[in-house]
């Protein structure tokens, strides 16, 4: 799938990754980057040996840029490969910490060491993936707003031989998790509103004080034991009672009435 | 967990290779600096059994700053070839004193690196340079170690 030149460019696809179109990526050359890792050793090397134009200097700046050099081909090559793919996620609360999954494949029969993988800041090291292994990584992620929560860039980095380079993969997926608003205890929070129209609604909640008070004539899907049984027996149809105690204290939850002035506290 | 705590091997490791690229030192530099090194080595190799015995900041910044006055003044306030050797060996025991997580070690590697050149600012011969390229690899299998697993 090519890019055009101005997507090539852009920096977001060096430190973000891709715009995610897939859930499952295979790293290749498009998607691994190189660059040296703070060794600047080497140049200070070079500059002192052509300063003092001495050979011996020369000669061990050179080996050592050379195995640096070398060092590139195998970082890239422990990244490359590689396939990622997310995993179905949870549903949460607001504040709290959740679990990121991914599933990680090793593909071309070769080991890999020393892979780094981050989100957001938090980090875990995948060791040792042995040839053709699958393995599953948890990462966790904070969600900050209520909503669906799409987490940041996956970043699979190594520095693998030396140290010298550390060559990273952006990986952006698709995925989102439901953040639900933070709950808050029913204790103190909600008011309880009396509705005039509804009587007896805040009444005992024992369900054995059942107090007769009529009856109506029988609805299909009313309760068997509840069936009036005795205008049964009589011929004269089938009737349900009516027992005033079973109405539970109602609550009704109006946006408008709560106490709380913002959206969000509201929402919980 | 992002830093661990260094393993002792890798530091008695690199202890080891401070000690040998020092040795080539001997004749040419002021004793007194070959002495100084030798006591931050072998400092840092005694306190890898009681943590206690490694000196904190406080102490290495003024270390460091007196150490590198010493230098300046012993060779006349010059930076030659002879003063900028002494002083990248004191650099070497400061660093090795002062790295406790596995992330300092790569700064002694490097300046490892930086120290096994300057013996050939002095004296070019074979012997030495196939000591240097045993201690290259040294260092080599030293970096190779220390990447996390």
């Amino acid at each position: 799938m090519a890019l055009s030149l101005s997507q090539r460019f852009s920096i977001k696809r060096f430190t973000q990754g891709e715009v995610a179109r897939e859930s499952s990526v295979a790293l290749n050359h498009r998607r691994i980057f190189i660059l040296p890792n703070k060794a600047g050793i080497i140049l200070l090397m070079l500059v002192v040996s052509i300063n003092y134009s001495n050979s011996m200097g020369f000669v061990f700046t050179f080996l050592l840029a050379s195995a640096a050099q070398t060092s590139t081909y195998f970082s890239f090559r422990n990244l490359s490969g590689l396939t990622v793919s997310s995993l179905k996620t949870n549903p949460c609360y607001l504040g709290q910490t959740t679990h990121v999954s991914f599933n990680i494949h090793e593909t071309e029969g070769r080991e890999r060491w020393a892979i780094n993988a981050n989100i957001d800041g938090f980090s875990i090291q995948v060791s040792h993936l042995k040839p053709h292994e699958r393995r599953r990584i948890s990462l966790s992620v904070k969600p900050n707003q209520r909503g669906l929560y799409s987490p940041n860039t996956l970043t699979l980095s190594t520095t693998f031989p030396f140290s010298i380079f550390r060559a990273w993969s952006p990986l952006l997926f698709d995925q989102q998790i439901i953040v639900f608003p933070t709950p808050i205890s029913f204790n103190n929070a909600l008011p309880i509103l009396s509705n005039e129209q509804d009587e007896g609604s805040v009444t005992s909640q024992a369900v054995d004080a059942e107090e007769y008070a009529g009856f109506n004539p029988y609805q299909s899907g009313d309760h068997f034991r509840r069936v009036n049984w005795k205008a049964w027996g009589a011929g004269r149809g089938l009737f349900t009672n009516q027992f005033s105690a079973q109405q539970y204290a109602e609550t009704w939850v109006d946006w408008s009435e709560c106490s709380s002035p913002d959206v969000e506290s509201k929402l919980s | 967990m992002n830093k661990p705590r260094l393993h002792t091997s890798i530091v008695y490791m690199l202890v080891g290779i401070a000690v040998l690229l020092s040795l080539p030192h001997i004749g040419t530099l002021n004793p007194l600096f070959i002495g100084i090194s030798f006591i931050l080595f072998s400092w840092c190799a005694i306190a890898q059994y009681r943590q206690r015995y490694f000196p904190n900041n406080w102490v290495l910044l003024p270390l460091t700053l007196g150490l590198t006055f010493l230098v300046l003044k012993l060779h006349g306030m010059s930076l030659g070839r002879e003063a900028s050797s002494c002083f990248f060996l004191m650099l070497l025991g400061l660093k090795l004193l002062e790295c406790r997580k596995n992330r300092d070690v790569l700064a002694v590697i490097f300046v490892s690196f930086f120290v096994l050149i300057t013996p050939f600012l002095f004296d070019q011969t074979i012997a030495l340079a196939l000591y240097g390229l045993f201690i290259f690899f040294l260092l080599l299998s030293v970096l190779s170690l220390i990447t996390p697993i």
